[in-house]
């Protein structure tokens, strides 16, 4: 695989607008995790919702603005709109027509179709400013900031629920090495909404205290919201020296929503982001884990992490920080596998209390310094049975 | 710029969902019907997912490959929106907790998950969407997976009746259609290949369906191929940045 360049990151969760209030929570293990607030359902469950007040979308794009949207706008924008200004320079460098955008998003914009669908049952007709094809439709955020930034490569989402963002990773670095752009923005946005909220409820998937990852009382997820997003290079361009070296991505073959049960379909994941980057296992300095806190989960991913890791390469979950983002949490867990990898440390397992005792894996549960970090991998899964795992470096990437 | 021959057709299947829309583009007998969608599931899935299993499996029976030993593409710009339509009414009704099959239905991967759990296979699976470009640029990222990872793809692009309340006023009708392509020229037997796929900004596009639904713009292409047409086709319904690839057929 040609390695491509991670010229620039940030991300919008829970933490905050922007990668210094997510590095802070890493650092201290504060979790973001409250009773959920943006819709309060008749259950008790906890969310990483993003309180900090979002921008609004300029008047030209207003057919576009849903809480999606605005997350995605906020990742652009904040730290003095350090990620926008790289995409500015990339496009200057490049020409808007070799740089592309690529989404992730498990319900893009259908927060606000579940608040038309109520108006429309209250009046008998869906609101005027319902515009489903600029606010539902899968592409609508990645159209958005198509627009948003005057980018003229190719647009498109990628949709396979909670591994959506980390797809959209590795279809930035094809288009790269196929030589039909030379940088592309790749990412994930997704918003707190009705949908998954009763829905994983609905699975007996949702905890009510904050998510305690690989615990062995762990009982469910906490729901998170946010924006992580990407810029990949051909070139590097920046000071910043993270790459993609190799990514995995494979199927399960099992269940809708069930792991498979020994982590076959993860280990594939794995194993073939390791070939592709032509890595060992024990190169790996730390995994960013799936993690997301259900009994299944958290127990098909270590039975994987045991197959191709042994006891020996330290592991943590931070869903217990932000929530589990789910089509953003491929790119935001991306993220934070960057920041671990630039600021030399492995972050801890929030809200972890025992290691579940069948776990053989190297968990964290306090962040550690790793100053000599150098190879860090990021896994994400989703229903269908669709796995992605990502590998970056820093600094060279020469085997 | 000249476009070359890059991607091999091995195979190509159509589904409709219902029989007049068949025959108003000539393909009688393209149904719903799929051995590989298991009778468990046939009542709980929609005419989304029920026409993308049928189209994906008569482009393997066509190009002679066994299902699992294929990677796939599913790309739809709206996927499973009859039970998204359904979700909505029953939240906005408080009609709670919802049916829990229903949430997990209602995923855009819905249809290239169950594909891989019957056919069985640990191949990756791809779901994607680009609204009126979602055909066009999965033929894209075919054409990039094919460039780089893997040898031979399943590229399916499938929709099903939008609900009116979402978007009102479409024709859209329930239809997939499906191709088996692998990387380079076709090989003999007189099949055929296409370039890659191009973007070119016009005014006023050749076929103007710009709201229409992208499976148009695939089964133009499959025309094309059956016809054993040569040149520029296109393979997106937009009406200024449209796409467009070459075909090329070769007699074998």
């Amino acid at each position: 695989m040609q390695p491509v360049f991670v010229t620039a990151f940030t991300a919008v969760t829970a933490c905050g607008q922007g990668c210094k209030p997510l590095l802070d929570a890493l650092l201290e293990q504060c979790s973001y995790l409250q009773p959920a607030r943006l819709i309060q359902p008749e259950f008790l469950t906890c969310t990483g919702e993003v309180d900090t007040p979002l921008p609004e979308v300029r008047a030209e794009l207003h057919p576009y603005s849903t809480r999606n949207t605005r997350i995605a706008l906020a990742a652009l924008d904040c730290e003095g709109a350090a990620f926008r200004d790289a995409v500015a320079s990339a496009i200057a460098r490049y020409g808007a027509e070799r740089v592309s955008v690529i989404i992730g998003t498990s319900t893009s914009g259908i927060y606000e179709t579940e608040l038309a669908y109520q108006e429309h049952v209250a009046s008998g007709a869906m609101p005027g400013t319902f515009d489903f094809k600029r606010q539902h439709a899968w592409v609508a955020t990645a159209e958005f900031l198509k627009k948003e930034l005057r980018l003229g490569g190719p647009r498109f989402a990628i949709s396979t629920a909670c591994s959506s963002s980390g797809k959209a990773v590795s279809a930035g670095q094809r288009l790269i090495e196929t030589g039909v752009s030379d940088a592309v923005l790749v990412g994930g946005v997704d918003s707190i909404c009705h949908l998954t909220l009763h829905g994983f409820r609905s699975l007996e998937l949702t905890s009510e205290t904050p998510c305690m990852p690989l615990d062995r009382d762990r009982s469910g997820i906490s729901l998170g919201e946010g924006a992580g997003l990407l810029l990949l290079e051909r070139d590097r361009s920046s000071d910043s020296n993270m790459m993609l070296v190799g990514y995995g991505e494979s199927s399960d073959a099992y269940h809708m929503t069930a792991p498979h049960p020994d982590g076959a379909g993860s280990a594939q994941a794995m194993q073939s982001a390791l070939s592709m980057a032509d890595l060992a296992p024990d190169a790996i300095d730390y995994v960013n884990l799936h993690a997301t806190g259900t009994r299944l989960n958290d127990q098909s991913e270590m039975r994987a992490m045991a197959t191709m890791f042994g006891s020996q390469t330290p592991c943590s979950g931070t869903k217990g920080i932000t929530g589990h983002t789910l089509g953003a949490a491929g790119a935001t867990e991306a993220v934070i596998t960057l920041l671990a990898l630039s600021h030399g440390f492995a972050p801890g397992t929030c809200g972890i209390r025992h290691v579940d005792a069948e776990f053989s894996s190297h968990v964290l549960t306090e962040t550690v310094p790793l100053p000599n970090m150098r190879y860090a991998m990021s896994n994400n899964f989703g229903f269908g049975g669709n796995n992605v795992s990502l590998i970056f470096s820093r600094g060279g990437h020469d085997v | 710029m000249m476009y070359k021959a890059s991607l091999a057709v091995l195979g190509t299947g159509a589904s409709f969902q219902k029989p007049e829309d068949a025959r108003m583009f000539d393909r009688e007998g393209c149904d719903m019907e799929a051995d590989l969608l298991p009778s468990r599931l046939r009542c709980r899935t929609s005419v989304a997912t029920k026409v993308a299993f049928a189209a994906a499996e008569r482009a393997c029976l066509s190009a002679g490959i066994t299902p699992s030993a294929l990677p796939v593409i599913f790309t739809s710009s709206l996927g499973e929106i009859d039970v998204a339509d359904k979700l909505c009414s029953d939240i906005a009704q408080q009609h709670f907790p919802i049916s829990p099959t229903r949430f997990h239905n209602s995923v855009h991967n819905t249809a290239s998950g169950y594909w891989s759990i019957s056919v069985g296979t640990r191949h990756p699976a791809m779901a994607m969407a680009a609204y009126q470009d979602s055909f066009a640029l999965a033929l894209l990222e075919a054409w990039s997976q094919l460039h780089t990872i893997e040898d031979k793809i399943l590229l399916v692009c499938y929709e099903e009746t939008p609900p009116q309340q979402m978007l009102p006023g479409n024709d859209w009708i329930g239809c997939a259609v499906a191709f088996v392509l692998a990387s380079g020229q076709a090989s003999e037997g007189g099949v055929t290949s296409l370039s890659m796929p191009y973007c070119e900004h016009t005014e006023h596009s050749e076929q103007d369906y710009s709201d229409g639904s992208p499976v148009l713009a695939a089964i133009a292409l499959l025309d094309a191929l059956e016809q054993g047409r040569a040149g520029k086709v296109q393979i997106s319904p937009s009406a200024d940045n449209t796409w467009f690839a070459e075909l090329f057929h070769q007699h074998g």
